[in-house]
């Protein structure tokens, strides 16, 4: 094989993903409005494209086979066929499996197929419309061709395509302006240009700030101009991470379906804020989460029609997908108009897995806290979709890595809101600078809930246990930041600081540093892949002195502290 | 299927590939008093001794961090690994950086000394010689004007598992 040829066919790839996601959402449009003319062309010409571009890269199984596809749509266009569940389901099954297919081929592009079976469910398919809707007497020589001379109809279809998709050719030219203005670039190189900008940035700081001492007023002038330039070029280059979250949405839209048809329910979907942009590696990782709320909430949130009717309720249930950016953060929520939580069941739920002690009293917000909890499932039977009390500790597992939280809210009766709060951007956050000894580390300022300077009779050691700080009659727990790194606390300061941080998942403690030296917006360097999982430290982050720094998650850092201290003991 | 697989690796792979199977150049190097080499297509620069931040937790010979024109990177220190007598700092201290996919780590050399260009029967299989450094870890030996140089196996004196063991000696390690 030429070198040309496996290119080409790399590029097929990339685009007939890009295909199945968008037609995905097509056939499912097209199972609410049937009649849309408008969406099968869209299929058409999507289907088309796939199937002449896979031909002509080489892949004639695939090619052929999405050949019988379009001719089951052609039958559909000329009215002769009438799109119903059944053929929508087997349309999203068709489409998972070249999906299935294309994965498969990026790993191993020789890689060969065999439609058979899916060759024949089209048979039956196509037997089952002919018999209901079948018009014209001619049709079934069309379906022969199709099916039986493969060969042949692939030669013959394109002139009978091109002439078809004519009428639809001014759409087409709009669709092909829209994709012209996305180039696809490696997500490493964006990472370099962030990178780069953000040591540019730190240069130029350095050239604003000492400007005054330039003699000249013309080079003065240019800082200042290159700050707001550099400024400008950081906006852009941290922009280009962002991608929108339609397409995830797309998906979650589309698992509702299948889980709401296996589990007998109706289901409506309403998405808002598709446009919303998101940094990519944060979309990565809310796949996850997403899937399993959107899971729970099609589960356990969605009533049975029957029992939505007897609450005088629509009995289409609704879920909304909505995403916007408020506060500085980005917020996703999923809510369902389902049964809602209720608070007393929960809690009884909790105390019967040992998760609370009996008796315990707390509002509904901490109470709907619990089942994010590790193996807290309130549903009583375990089933495919739901029930392992695995799901929403995912969820929160990786919310907390992307450092969001999550909000649930809910009524009896009327519903839930889960909401996510996402910070903004992962690469340049608000930090603290703390020195210890000689040593700066780096703390991100949305952790930190106080400083306060600490004298030696705020300091209570208590034997065993440990320090504690009393700041304003709370007394916290304190730890030497030195003792946590790793070094021998130094001799005793007169005024140390207590760095104060309430969590949710590590609780209120405070951190004694030597002093602060400052506080400023630091890019997050990823350390190298061998110092991965190094607890309590989450990356590092160059500083005016030009020196790498440790940027510390203290959290995580306590964490890890408390956990040895158990094994030590 | 291997040509095929080879043909996939693409252009831009299979033009390395070659010159690796090729190229005999190393970058000789001293480590406490000993000349070591390594590939020299393995080498991305060689920089001065800056400043390196340590990180807590970590084994001896894992120097810290330290900032590349913004790139943070491990600096580790092979005489530490290989328990050689700890040497000072001199003006030829350098960090040699060393491109290992997906590793990028800098290693402390006491000094730079050449590039060698050799050719095949100037290399002979590791022998029993007498050094600081395990054999394991050594590839061959080339022998110049009567001076030994032992090529290291790079990947192996760094190896994956002894990066690992960073990890595990964190769960191990007490808390201070």
């Amino acid at each position: 094989m030429k070198d040309q040829d496996i290119i080409f066919k790399y590029a097929f790839i990339d685009e007939a993903e890009e295909i199945l996601s968008s037609v995905e959402c097509c056939f499912m449009a097209l199972e609410k409005t049937p009649d849309d003319q408008a969406v099968l062309d869209k299929i058409f010409r999507m289907i088309h494209t796939f199937k002449g571009t896979a031909g002509s890269v080489g892949f004639d199984d695939i090619s052929q086979f999405t050949h019988q596809i379009e001719n089951l749509l052609v039958g559909v266009r000329k009215g002769e066929h009438k799109i119903n569940p059944d053929t929508v389901c087997f349309l999203l099954k068709v489409k998972d499996q070249l999906h299935l297919i294309v994965k498969e081929l990026r790993r191993n592009i020789q890689q060969r197929f065999d439609f058979s079976v899916l060759t024949g469910e089209l048979a039956t398919l196509m037997e089952s419309l002919s018999s209901s809707a079948w018009v014209r007497p001619q049709a079934p020589q069309a379906e022969e061709n199709g099916l039986g001379i493969l060969s042949h109809a692939t030669a013959t279809a394109p002139d009978g395509f091109t002439h078809e998709l004519k009428p639809t050719e001014p759409e087409k030219a709009a669709t092909a302006v829209d994709a012209s203005e996305n180039i696809r670039v490696n997500l490493a190189r964006i990472d370099n240009l962030v990178n780069d900008v953000g040591e540019l940035l730190l240069l130029q700081n350095v050239l604003y700030e000492n400007r005054h001492q330039i003699p000249s007023v013309l080079l003065q002038r240019s800082v200042v101009q290159a700050q707001k330039i550099t400024r400008k070029v950081q906006d852009t280059s941290m922009g280009l991470r962002l991608v929108p979250i339609k397409l995830t949405f797309q998906k979650m839209q589309r698992i509702i379906r299948d889980v709401a048809k296996q589990l007998g329910k109706e289901i409506r979907v309403q998405i808002s804020g598709e446009e919303t942009e998101i940094d990519k590696t944060i979309l990565d990782l809310l796949a996850d989460p997403l899937l399993h709320m959107v899971r729970n909430a099609v589960d356990h949130g969605i009533c049975p029609p029957a029992e939505r009717k007897a609450a005088s309720k629509p009995e289409i249930g609704t879920i909304t997908l909505r995403s916007y950016i408020a506060m500085g953060h980005n917020v996703i929520e999923v809510v369902d108009d389902g049964r809602g939580l209720d608070p007393q069941k929960i809690i009884s739920k909790a105390v019967r897995l040992g998760l609370v002690a009996p008796g315990t009293v707390m509002s509904g917000e901490d109470a709907y806290q619990l089942i994010l909890k590790p193996g807290f499932s309130t549903k009583e039977e375990v089933s495919s979709i739901s029930g392992r009390g695995v799901g929403m500790d995912v969820v929160k597992t990786n919310i907390d890595r992307m450092k969001g939280t999550i909000e649930i809210e809910s009524k009896i009766g009327e519903g839930t809101c889960f909401r996510i709060l996402l910070p903004l951007t992962l690469a340049i956050i608000d930090a603290m600078i703390v020195k210890v000894k000689d040593d700066c580390y780096v703390i991100p300022l949305a952790l930190i809930s106080e400083t306060v300077h600490l004298t030696l009779a705020n300091i209570n050691y208590v034997t065993g246990r440990g320090c504690y700080a009393n700041i304003r009659g709370e007394t916290i727990p304190l730890y030497s930041l030195a003792g946590l790194m790793g070094k021998r606390p130094g001799q005793k300061l007169d005024t140390p600081v207590a760095i104060v941080i309430r969590s949710a998942q590590a609780g209120v403690f405070a951190l004694l540093a030597d002093e602060i030296t400052g506080q400023q917006q630091v890019v997050i360097k990823k350390l190298g892949e061998e110092l991965k999982g190094l607890p309590g430290i989450s990356g590092a982050a160059i500083l005016g002195d030009g020196h790498a720094h440790l940027i510390i998650d203290p959290c995580d850092l306590m964490q890890t502290h408390k956990h040895k201290g158990i094994q030590d003991h | 299927m291997s040509e095929i697989e080879e043909k996939l690796e693409g252009a831009v792979y299979k033009e390395a590939k070659r010159e690796i199977k090729e190229d005999l150049r190393f970058l000789a190097f001293a480590l406490c008093e000993e000349a070591y080499a390594v590939p020299l297509l393995k080498v991305r620069e060689v920089i001065a001794l800056g400043e390196i931040t340590p990180v807590p937790h970590t084994p001896p010979h894992f120097k810290g961090i330290m900032n590349l024109r913004g790139q943070v990177i491990s600096v580790i220190d092979l005489r530490t690994k290989f328990n050689m007598k700890k040497i000072e700092t001199g003006s030829e201290t350098a960090i040699v950086i060393l491109d290992l996919n997906p590793f990028c780590l800098g290693i402390v050399v006491d000094s730079v000394d050449s590039v060698l260009a050799l050719t095949e029967d100037q290399i002979s299989p590791s022998p029993d010689i007498e050094s600081s450094v395990s054999q394991e870890y050594i590839t061959g030996v080339a022998r110049i004007e009567k001076k030994l140089i032992l090529i290291l196996d790079i990947e192996k004196a760094l190896s994956i598992d002894d990066l690992a063991a960073i990890r595990n000696q964190n769960t191990r390690k007490k808390a201070a």
